[in-house]
């Protein structure tokens, strides 16, 4: 049954990276690429061979497959049916870590292009994930005052609908605080533009200007996993508990879809924060989810 | 504990955390705004639907009133004094607006931490209110004291009065309507003349830069270092 769950898990992923980009399309009265673009895409690039700057090294060349292997390996302890074997064993910190693993490597795939746009886009993830990493250990603190357990699936399915009642502000202010680290974490609007192609502009994108065919294809893969993976995080964290096994999984991944149309809205309705303005944004999220510790604590 | 009236009062500190380090002017009276409807619409919120039925007209009055003054017309008349004086869209800071999120966060800490040695049980308000009351108006006085512009302290006037117009909504329910008219009307008339105030200074000195006033007069003698700077330019 879990095997299932993460099997369809890894299959659906390129498509709520469809629906969000639907989602816009729509609000732009555009057709749109359609929804399942992204699969397209991906088996268009696997057929591919992989270019490589002149002067890279292997670092290059495994950065986008081990970067993809930490997303997957997280998407392989992710509780999907509700509970699962590693979940409970693992704390959910191991979670984030694997997730800034995957990042590690293609931050590393970058500097080793020696592009200068490159470096300059791994600069500012790392800024930014500095930046986000004490919101989500805020959050996961949260979690573990609530549940009083450090595990994976005791923090996704530790918010029952007695811990709602006893604890609604601090849980929406915990649930703005990690939507905020979801939408930088997948370099999603406000805090960065996917449909930004400008060197000068680009975070993630600036990453990955020198990646090609199947390394372009496994970065694009792992980015909507991961997109797919903290959504789900999000919808379960704050999600009562319901019964486990498959309806629980169809359960998250309808809700993973309404949350891509939500992302979908925000992109539509909102501009871009000033480069400058995304740590102060992040600050603010910080003391958000700080508050909500607060608010937990005292009362 | 799930009512309404303490989510409005989440929103409400997430409000003041957003003021603190609001940038733009637009956006500073949009959020005065929201508090000014929360504040407003706090005795519908707090009312108890099911046990006390539907409230009484009194009630409904005060909740119009002051949604529609604090909401509305306050906000309103900001904005147009905003675009008549021509100033520059931005807040000037003069602490900077990271610290003074970071001040706003302790406020409520420190509000906390205040309201959880305080003994409020046998009051009828939630343990919320004191804290939230406490760094609303700490927010205010931030505001006053640390930003340029006069519009900027009439910002914090109106917020100053949203914190303590909660506080007054909340514990002393039975008073709060004269509470609120003695307060409102105070203000009122502190917009009105900080209004009359900012054109004034604005007409004489093409600026509303409150920095700049402090260069007028025998002041600058104790300000040496300023002697080389003009209202004027």
């Amino acid at each position: 049954m879990n095997i299932l769950s993460i099997i369809l898990a890894i299959l659906l992923a390129p498509l709520f990276v469809g629906i969000v980009n639907q989602t816009k399309a729509f609000f732009a009265s555009r057709r749109g690429p359609g929804l399942f673009r992204l699969y397209v895409d991906i088996a268009k690039l696997l057929r591919k061979s992989c270019p490589r700057p002149e002067h890279s090294t292997w670092l290059f060349d495994i950065a986008q497959a081990s970067s993809l292997g930490a997303v997957v390996t997280a998407a392989i302890i992710f509780p999907w049916t509700g509970a699962s074997l590693f979940a409970s064993i693992v704390p959910a910190a191991f979670f984030f870590y694997i997730l800034a693993a995957g990042r590690f490597f293609t931050v590393i795939g970058a500097l080793d292009s020696g592009n200068a746009f490159e470096g300059m886009g791994a600069s500012r993830e790392i800024q930014f994930s500095v930046f986000a990493e004490p919101i989500i250990f805020v959050i996961l603190g949260f979690l573990v005052l609530l549940t009083k357990d450090i595990s994976l699936s005791h923090a996704l399915l530790g918010i029952t609908s007695e811990v709602w009642k006893a604890n609604v502000i601090s849980l929406i202010l915990v649930f703005l605080a990690f939507f905020g680290v979801f939408l930088l974490e997948n370099c999603r609007v406000p805090f960065d533009d996917p449909e930004t192609h400008l060197e000068l502009t680009m975070i993630h994108e600036a990453m990955l200007l020198d990646v090609g065919g199947s390394d372009l294809a496994f970065a694009l893969y792992a980015a909507a996993l991961k997109f797919e993976l903290l959504g789900a995080f999000l919808v379960m964290m704050f999600m009562p508990t319901l019964e486990c096994g498959l309806s629980h999984t169809l359960i998250i991944f309808s809700a993973v879809a309404l949350l891509s149309v939500a992302v979908g809205i925000i992109e539509s309705i909102m501009a871009r924060f000033r480069l400058l303005k995304t740590p102060e944004a992040l600050i603010g999220l910080f003391l958000v989810a700080s508050l909500a510790v607060l608010i937990h604590l005292s009362f | 504990m799930l009512t309404l009236s303490e989510i409005a009062m989440a929103l409400f500190l997430v409000a003041d955390l957003a003021l603190a380090g609001a940038s733009r002017l637009k956006y500073a009276i949009s959020l005065v705004a929201l508090q000014g409807w929360l504040v407003g619409l706090m005795p519908l919120l707090g009312w108890q639907w099911s046990l006390e039925g539907c409230p009484e007209m009194r009630i409904w009055i005060i909740a119009l009133v002051n949604s529609l003054v604090k909401g509305v017309s306050l906000p309103m008349l900001l904005s147009y004094a905003v675009r008549k004086a021509r100033t520059r869209r931005e807040v000037e800071p003069i602490v900077s607006f990271q610290i003074s999120r970071i001040i706003v966060f302790l406020m409520a800490a420190g509000g906390f931490a205040v309201a959880h040695f305080l003994d409020i049980q046998n009051t009828s308000a939630s343990s919320f209110v004191i804290p939230v009351a406490f760094t609303t108006m700490g927010t205010g006085c931030l505001l006053i004291s640390a930003r340029k512009k006069a519009i900027t302290q009439v910002l914090g006037f109106l917020v100053l009065e949203n914190g303590i117009s909660l506080f007054g909504s909340q514990l002393l329910i039975e008073y709060s309507l004269v509470v609120e008219l003695g307060i409102l009307l105070d203000v009122f008339a502190l917009v009105f003349i900080l209004g009359i105030a900012i054109f004034q200074i604005n007409r004489t000195f093409a600026s509303t830069d409150t920095d700049k006033l402090n260069h007028l007069g025998d002041t600058h003698l104790m300000h040496p270092h300023h002697k080389h700077d003009h209202v004027h330019d």
